[in-house]
């Protein structure tokens, strides 16, 4: 698959800005694949989706894949970047509509989004996320070009409101015939098989990381005559920032020696500032606001106790991160939330009230009579269970499995469309999709595919940042003159 | 995945977790998988005639536009003269109140603490604006014509059924608008009748109708579901009865309605519900169960 | 009346309008004249040239369809590089090469980007050829301005 990066089409480009050195191919894997990840949420923005694309992406790179990523301009940033290790992104001119999600036409995009596929030759489109119109319109154009399509759900979705019947539709569209889903716990697997109608064998379950070198623990940062309980998450209905509000007055009664500090922001924000007004905590609960990404760890290592109050959770990289740093983890019972840690390192809850603060009792008992393990062998047990490299391993095994199925032709995918999709939504969809093919050629005839410049590589087997070898410079003492007609 | 070699299957027992390595591939497919899935669990039992009896809110409000607009019809035909028609509006408007008041033995009173002489000053308040304004009522839609007319009041008719607050927990519902829609339906119609105490008289009519008929009907339904039924009975055959003086067609077609909506649309949700399939599991949204204002108030 | 009047009241008319649609067709003529005439002079252009000299400087020539010349001239103190960079123009991603100048208040950085080539927007090949070229005159030029 890889070689038809620069298999035909002319010599590779040897320019001294991209330092390509022809003929130096790297060999470390056989079967490379040229992936671009697509999804509406990206650096700049922060988020765990974002996070999860970045360093699944370096983890590729460094195992000799050629990786980009395609997302919408945000604010100035707009047009290709580079990042670290040559990780090109590509910002795209499309306008956002809502919660930094790009609307869709489901038609506009194609034409850039081809013109980057056929550029970069790219093989395999990995899309994330299901709030990301972008991915699914990639998802969609990419089985009318005929490309291999992987697609990650990083959130879960109820069945009983009208808008999850409508969300869920879509996916069942959009994920109908993708060649390969991964999510990232079991709980959520067995949501989005239910939501999109999907059959199980084609959905893997491949967790979330955590990069374990960022969150270690450091004792000494806190102080042992009183308990902090730390919360870091953004203040929300569905983080349970309720359920904290009616936590922190009935804790802080029972323990005069007991403080919190929360991180994080959101429109629940002043429902805790009220909490805090009302039982005189000023000096006790500390509220520090948003917080960036490389300040989390200091947060967290200045308490004892994590308290997740999530009302559902996919996959919370958050106790994992509290666990990283040797906290003791109390947390509501939800989502894929079981699955993540072993027993001996949380303590789970009922979401209510009551139920966590016995659970935070429990957790006090235990600290009080040293019963806890020290938090740098925490952190050890930890550190083996979630690293982004074993995440990557097994990302790729889902791409070389991919790489070897056929796509369907048009037919077979509008059949495929009518008989999955229901009577109405099918055949609407399967006229979509014809339409898109009637555009696709369209776009062939006004620039066809021979005419597209082939990108030069930043990563992967010919990657210029693979092979950083120096060029020689000729000298020669000459006036010239280009002329360009 | 499915590529890797999947050896010691036998021995080692699949877990639901994601902290330990298995030796499984990542799309392995559980028996367990699909386990904690729970159906219908909040779904409820319903029983034919419970929801017949709950039918009859529906019904009461058809039938208090059917005799509302026969009534309408008999004044603009001059066959019911505006006295006869206020007298006995006002005889009933006074025996409801009394029924409002001895249904539940004062306790709704206390508990708004609204004294009879409110009731008094905001009924002769109403009756002294309305009296003096129905000239106006009178030459408002004038330069509207009729059919104009006819069209908006039907709509606004329907709008106050589609809206009306039968007791259903949905965003669609508003009892001011649809109050206000009958208002208006009755303002349109009484604009067109021969004289203005005519006008006058078809207002109060309405006012009484969409507005306090409804509060009795609640308050006797609430407590006496007996003697609801009758009134609803007794209300709906009138209404037929006055319809079959107009137009015999109308009556066949009104009475079917209300069948239907009465008996067979309950049958029909019942059969519905085994069909019902709502789907739960650990991947839904908890509910906080607890009443968590008390922190902050 | 009716008999005479009908004929001479037609004939009028008749020049009068052909005329009238001389006149507006000669109008149009003329504008479409002298928008074709502005097109060549101002939007289209021919032929674009680059040359550089490694004691002087860069001069970009765009010459319009009309014969028209436009030069820019950046002398060869300001070239702090020149790249060949990707950037999304309508629906495409295109490779163009530019002219990178130095920012006079702080050396190492960049006060200025000047694509080159604009209008024909050659493609990666013809690029790099250029590109290369350019490279070299520059890497020679730094060498004499080091060296003595």
């Amino acid at each position: 698959m890889a070689c038809r990066g620069g298999g035909g089409h002319g010599q590779p480009p040897s320019a001294t800005l991209f330092r390509v050195s022809p003929g130096n191919l790297s060999t470390r894997r056989t079967l490379t694949h040229n992936i671009c990840m697509v999804s509406d949420f990206f650096y700049p923005n922060m988020g765990g989706v974002e996070s999860h694309i970045y360093q699944l992406s370096q983890c590729l790179i460094e195992r000799g894949h050629k990786v980009i990523i395609v997302t919408h301009a945000y604010g100035n940033r707009k047009g290709i970047r580079y990042l670290t290790n040559g990780l090109k992104v590509y910002y795209l001119p499309l306008k956002v509509m809502y919660n930094q999600s790009t609307a869709t036409t489901l038609f506009h995009s194609l034409p850039l989004l081809r013109y980057i596929f056929v550029r970069e030759r790219v093989t395999i489109i990995h899309s994330h996320s299901s709030f990301s119109a972008m991915a699914h319109d990639a998802l969609f154009h990419a089985k009318t070009m005929g490309l291999q399509t992987v697609f990650t759900d990083h959130s879960l979705f109820g069945f009983a409101d009208v808008s999850s019947v409508l969300t869920n539709k879509l996916l069942t569209v959009s994920l109908c015939d993708t060649n390969h889903i991964i999510c990232v716990s079991y709980t959520s697997k067995e949501n989005t098989v239910l939501r999109a109608a999907l059959n199980p064998e084609i959905v893997s379950v491949i967790p979330n990381a955590v990069d374990p070198t960022d969150f270690t623990p450091d004792p000494f940062r806190r102080h042992d005559s009183v308990i902090t309980i730390v919360v870091v998450s953004r203040l929300v209905y569905r983080k349970g920032t309720d359920l904290l509000s009616g936590i922190i007055p009935e804790i802080c009664q029972k323990y005069p020696d007991l403080n919190f500090i929360i991180g994080g922001e959101g429109p629940k924000r002043i429902i805790l500032e009220e909490v805090r007004e009302r039982y005189q905590l000023q000096d006790r609960v500390l509220l520090l606001g948003a917080l960036e990404h490389k300040d989390v760890r200091n947060v967290l290592v200045q308490g004892h106790i994590f308290l997740n109050t999530s009302l559902t959770e996919a996959f919370c990289m958050a106790i994992v991160e509290a666990a990283s740093c040797g906290l003791q983890v109390v947390s509501t019972r939800v989502g894929g939330i079981p699955e993540v840690l072993p027993e001996n390192l949380i303590i789970l809850c009922e979401p209510s009230v009551k139920s966590l603060c016995e659970g935070l009792e429990k957790a006090i008992f235990q600290l009080k009579s040293g019963a806890l393990p020290a938090p740098e062998n925490i952190h050890n047990i930890v550190k083996t269970f979630y690293t982004w490299r074993n995440v990557a391993e097994r990302t790729e095994k889902v791409y070389d499995r991919v790489a070897g199925e056929a796509v369907l032709p048009m037919d077979k995918r509008l059949d495929r469309l009518i008989s999955h999709c229901g009577p109405v939504t099918g055949y609407i969809f399967a006229l979509l999709a014809v339409f898109d093919f009637l555009f696709l050629i369209f776009l062939r005839w006004m620039t066809p595919d021979s005419l597209i410049d082939v990108a030069v590589d930043a990563t992967g087997p010919r990657g210029a940042w693979t092979h950083q070898c120096p060029h020689r410079i000729k000298r020669r003492e000459k006036n010239k003159m280009f002329k360009a007609r | 995945m499915c590529a890797q070699p999947v050896t010691d299957t036998k021995e080692a027992k699949w877990q639901k977790v994601l902290y330990e390595r298995q030796p499984f591939p990542d799309n392995y497919v559980d028996r367990r998988f699909l386990e904690e899935l729970r159906k219908n669990i909040y779904a409820r039992k319903y029983q034919y005639w419970a929801v017949v009896f709950e039918s009859s809110v529906v019904i009461q409000q058809l039938c208090s536009v059917c005799v509302f607009v026969v009534i309408w019809w008999y004044m603009d035909e001059g066959l019911l003269a505006p006295h006869w028609l206020f007298g006995t509006g006002l005889a009933s408007s006074l025996i409801g109140y009394v029924l409002f008041d001895l249904i539940d033995r004062g306790e709704g009173r206390k508990k708004s603490g609204r004294t009879r002489w409110a009731d008094l000053k905001s009924a002769l308040v109403f009756i002294t604006f309305t009296y003096g304004f129905s000239p106006v009522l009178k030459t408002l839609t004038e330069s509207v014509s009729t059919d104009t007319i006819y069209a908006m009041s039907v709509f606004m008719l329907l709008g106050h059924l589609i809206f009306f607050d039968y007791g259903a927990n949905a965003a669609i519902v508003s009892s001011t608008l649809s109050l206000n829609m009958a208002i208006f339906a009755s303002v349109c119609l009484a604009s067109r009748l021969p004289r203005s105490l005519h006008a006058f008289v078809m207002v109060t009519f309405a006012i009484q109708i969409f507005a306090l008929w409804p509060m009795l009907q609640k308050k006797l339904k609430a407590c006496t579901p007996r003697s609801y039924v009758g009134v609803t009975l007794l209300f709906a055959f009138s209404a037929l009865g006055g319809l079959l003086s107009i137009s015999a067609v109308g009556a066949i077609l009104f009475a079917l309605l209300l069948v239907s909506i009465s008996c067979l649309c309950p049958f029909y949700l019942i059969r519905l519900q085994l069909f019902k399939e709502n789907i739960h599991g650990p991947w839904d949204e908890a509910e906080i169960k607890e009443d968590l204002s008390r922190f902050l108030s | 009346m009716d008999a005479c009047g009908g004929p001479l009241g037609n004939l009028t008319a008749h020049v009068w309008l052909s005329l009238q649609n001389s006149m507006i067709l000669s109008a149009a003529i003329f504008i479409t004249l002298l928008g074709l005439l502005g097109y060549l002079h101002f939007v289209k252009i021919d032929q674009e040239t680059l040359l550089i000299i490694d004691s002087l400087g860069i001069q970009m020539t765009s010459s319009y369809a009309s014969g028209k010349e436009s030069t820019t001239f950046i002398e060869m103190g300001k070239v702090k590089d020149v790249v060949i960079n990707e950037a999304i123009y309508m629906q495409k991603v295109i490779y163009y090469l530019c002219i990178l100048l130095k920012d006079p208040v702080e050396p190492p950085g960049i006060s200025e980007v000047v694509p080159v080539f604009q209008s024909a927007k050659p493609r990666l090949d013809c690029l790099i050829e250029v590109y290369r070229s350019c490279q070299e005159i520059l890497a020679h030029q730094k060498d004499t301005s080091t060296s003595p």
